[in-house]
């Protein structure tokens, strides 16, 4: 059951009646979010209520303790609550990496070794929840914030429906406090909210779809096949098939829970309009970026330990954000590129700093940040979206092979790009524009709007739907 | 000042959210049942009710329409958006080739217009490659339309992953096609699981007789929707691989669609296989053009076909349509 189906419509449809009905009695309505939460989640398989329900009963006693100053082994617990969690979260989606990379590593040494092979499935949103629990208990261990005393709460902070398979990655002092006394007794700004679901539909059942099945897909599965100038378009087509599908994916989430009564951080900021990697990176995947600078960046040092400790610990981080997407070759190389791009953005910035920081940035400079910065990003999500890193360099190989004939083409890609960068030049007022416009309609002719809307979203999707890209990660 | 503040009550409501959102699924699932039916799957959530109630309400809203009398406008409404979303094709090159040639009598003769629907895995789904150069030559001409619908990675082993059934019936009734081109099986030789009769699944082994078995139903139950449309299905098989393993996969389940094609009414099977072996009938990645210049017929994979040997499997294709279309259409101009 995804945002984008029928009988989640259905489900949400009835979430909403009882979220707002049961609010009058507080516990039953904690009860009845973990209860929704955790059928939603056993939807896609009820085995994966375990794992949540275990990491979830961990985290809330490991929390527990920690935060107690009598507690004599307060820094070992800490340890080995990470620890735990990061096994789990190992044994789940990096087993099969590190499997494989052993046995090689060991067979070249002459010790052939073959070890357990473990039909594992990866339970959908575990990274983003055990990212979750694992920011708790960091955040409890250095007293920023107070450990959790209701169970109930902490199980519905670590699988509320609208941000669990995706995110945004929320923080417990951001969200638990929603919990309290009934949470939100009105919605803020419905027709924003609205405005979100319709957005986010739109840029999945549309845009995102569309590129992904007519171009993209076609494209990386066999680049080999290809004229340069379709893998050309591929490459930024993919640019926008990522981020329609994220950031549509992230609307939906945040405009459901905002339905719901509950504020969810923003996770995007029209991050193909970055000025430089680091820009990129403030604006792009935001609640993951503060989550890696918080708990690994700066842990390592951040820029406290001079300027090559820097460089190298954007490096580190952004190589583990690559690994945190998937356990492949083609991830970590992609997480090393972001970590070049960010190193040079910092030595070309503190050199500047150095020169002048007074000079007015002129408009071709800003012109040219722009263009290398989104080429750049466009260039490193041949990594991200190849199934191998040799098949990412034989896309590259393939894109300056221009003796190939160019294949026939279907003109909707071009117009179909092109509505997708006229709407990531313009979101933040296409999204003012539609939730105004939806403000001056009286009631029905409002209810009559949506609903076409909605209508005329899923007449105008593929037959097929593709899953959202980050439901692997 | 009064009217500010009602809206500023509205945009707080819940209970307009509640309002909205059950009216939202009341509508568009009523209008949509038919994606709602294509869309949700009960077999992979036996214990969701929401998933059953969707259905119900979806099969529900069908009956009501057909009841209405509106079955034939939804009909022309699914056409209508199936048109507005086939893209307009440009950068097309036509074929070289000339196609006027001395025909056998006909096997069964179908009348133009001829709406050519192609299907299949990646061989169809990717640029290049079989499918493009099927669905371009073909559009080049007169009285032909099609349509391709290719999924990558897709077959009939995998229904969970991409089901081939349902969506060969709706893409029949949204385009209503006198022709359809199959070229699937690529990823199918891997174990499968089948529901047994006690509700578990058993694991088909791939090689196994029951496998076997199992697969023949599956393809014969596919050819057999279209065959109830009475629509004329030609099987392409796969050419040979690079991979001997691989390959010896392939001539089997080629002998399966041969065989299945045989015992369908009006289903054909295209043999591929010969025309991309060397004179040993060994794996070649090289074939002579027109001129007798080699050129690479093979991707480095092993396993799809470069534009040169599209061309070549499309002209097979061309020449079996031959034997149901007659007389061939002219090129457009």
């Amino acid at each position: 059951m995804t945002f984008t189906t029928f009988e989640f419509f259905l489900f949400f449809a009835v979430v909403l009646i009882l979220n707002w009905y049961l609010k009058r009695w507080p516990l039953i309505w904690r009860l009845f979010l973990f209860a929704s939460s955790y059928y939603f989640y056993s939807i896609l398989d009820v085995r994966f209520l375990l794992i949540i329900f275990g990491v979830s009963v961990f985290n809330f006693f490991a929390g527990k303790f920690i935060s107690e100053d009598s507690f004599k082994f307060k820094k070992i617990l800490f340890i080995y609550s990470i620890a735990a969690n990061l096994l789990v979260l190992g044994l789940f989606k990096y087993y099969d990496f590190f499997r494989v990379s052993i046995e090689s590593f060991l067979g070249k040494m002459g010790l052939a070794i073959s070890l357990p092979v473990l039909a594992i499935i990866l339970p959908v949103g575990l990274s983003f929840y055990i990212f979750r629990t694992i920011s708790y208990i960091i955040d409890v261990y250095r007293k920023k914030i107070k450990p959790c005393k209701s169970i109930l709460d902490f199980s519905i902070y670590v699988a509320f429906f609208p941000q669990l398979l995706s995110g945004p990655i929320s923080r417990a002092d951001e969200f638990l406090p929603q919990l309290e006394n009934g949470g939100a007794k009105e919605i803020d700004n419905l027709y924003g909210n609205v405005s979100l679901v319709l957005l986010g539909l739109f840029k999945k059942l549309v845009i995102s779809s569309y590129l992904a099945l007519n171009l993209t897909d076609d494209v990386f599965a066999v680049p080999q096949n290809h004229s340069s100038l379709a893998i050309f378009l591929a490459i930024f087509a993919y640019s926008l098939v990522i981020y329609f599908d994220f950031s549509g994916y992230t609307d939906l989430a945040i405009g459901f829970a905002g339905l719901m009564g509950f504020k969810s951080p923003i996770n995007f900021n029209m991050p193909y309009m970055s000025q430089n990697i680091q820009d990129f990176w403030r604006r792009w995947h935001i609640t993951l970026s503060n989550w890696v600078r918080d708990y690994i960046y700066i842990p390592l040092g951040g820029s406290r330990k001079g300027k090559i400790r820097q460089y190298l610990n954007l490096m580190i981080t952004m190589i583990l954000v690559g690994l945190w997407h998937g356990s492949a070759t083609h991830f970590i190389f992609w997480g090393f590129l972001q970590g070049i791009g960010l190193a040079v953005t910092h030595i070309y910035s503190d050199r500047k700093k150095e020169v002048s920081q007074t000079l007015p940035q002129k408009k071709w400079k800003n012109i040219l940040n722009w263009s290398l910065t989104f080429n750049f990003i466009s260039f490193s999500w041949i990594f991200f979206r190849s199934e191998t890193f040799g098949n990412g360099i034989i896309l590259i190989k393939n894109l300056f092979n221009f003796g190939k004939i160019v294949e026939p083409f279907q003109i909707y890609i071009i117009a179909v790009m092109a509505l997708g960068f006229l709407l990531f030049l313009f979101e933040k007022q296409i999204t003012k524009k539609l939730t105004d416009f939806q403000q001056k309609l009286s009631l029905f002719p409002w209810i009559t709007f949506v609903i076409l809307a909605i209508i005329l979203l899923f007449e105008l999707s593929p037959d097929i739907l593709p899953s959202f890209i980050y439901f692997s990660f | 000042m009064e009217n500010e503040n009602i809206l500023q009550k509205r945009s707080s409501n819940p209970k307009i959210a509640i309002l909205l959102f059950s009216l939202i699924f009341l509508f568009v699932s009523f209008y949509e049942s038919k994606k709602v039916i294509l869309w949700e799957k009960p077999q992979s959530q036996k214990y969701d009710a929401f998933n059953h109630v969707s259905l119900a309400f979806a099969k529900t809203s069908e009956k009501i329409k057909a009841d209405l009398g509106l079955s034939s406008f939804f009909q022309k409404e699914n056409l209508f958006w199936s048109k507005i979303k086939m893209s307009p094709i440009v950068f097309s090159q036509l074929p070289a080739t000339s196609t006027k040639e001395e025909l056998p009598e006909p096997i069964q003769k179908l009348k133009p217009p001829y709406r050519i629907l192609i299907i299949g895995d990646s061989f169809i789904a990717v640029y290049g490659g079989v499918g493009d150069t099927l669905e371009r030559t073909l559009l080049a001409y007169n009285d032909i339309t099609a349509l391709r619908k290719g999924v990558v990675s897709s077959g009939l082993s995998r229904p969970d992953y991409f089901d081939w059934n349902s969506q060969a019936k709706t893409l029949i009734s949204q385009f209503n096609p006198n022709i359809v081109i199959i070229m699937l099986g690529s990823n199918d030789a891997q174990s499968f699981s089948v529901a047994a009769a006690d509700g578990k699944n058993i694991i088909f082994k791939y090689g196994t007789d029951e496998w076997f078995r199992e697969y023949e139903h599956r393809v014969s139950d596919f050819l057999h929707i279209f065959a109830d449309k009475n629509i004329t299905a030609f099987w392409v098989g796969f050419p040979i691989m690079e991979n001997k393993t691989y390959s010896q996969k392939m001539q089997k389940l080629n002998s399966i669609y041969e065989n299945e094609a045989k015992k369908v009414k009006n289903a054909h099977f295209v043999p591929l296989w010969y025309l991309f072996t060397d004179k040993n009938g060994d794996y070649t990645a090289f074939l002579p053009d027109q001129n007798g210049k080699y050129m690479s017929a093979r991707l480095s994979d092993g396993i799809h076909l470069s534009y040169f040997g599209g061309q070549i499997a499309v002209n097979a294709i061309i020449q079996e349509l031959k034997e149901v279309i007659s007389p061939f259409p002219s090129q457009k101009d």
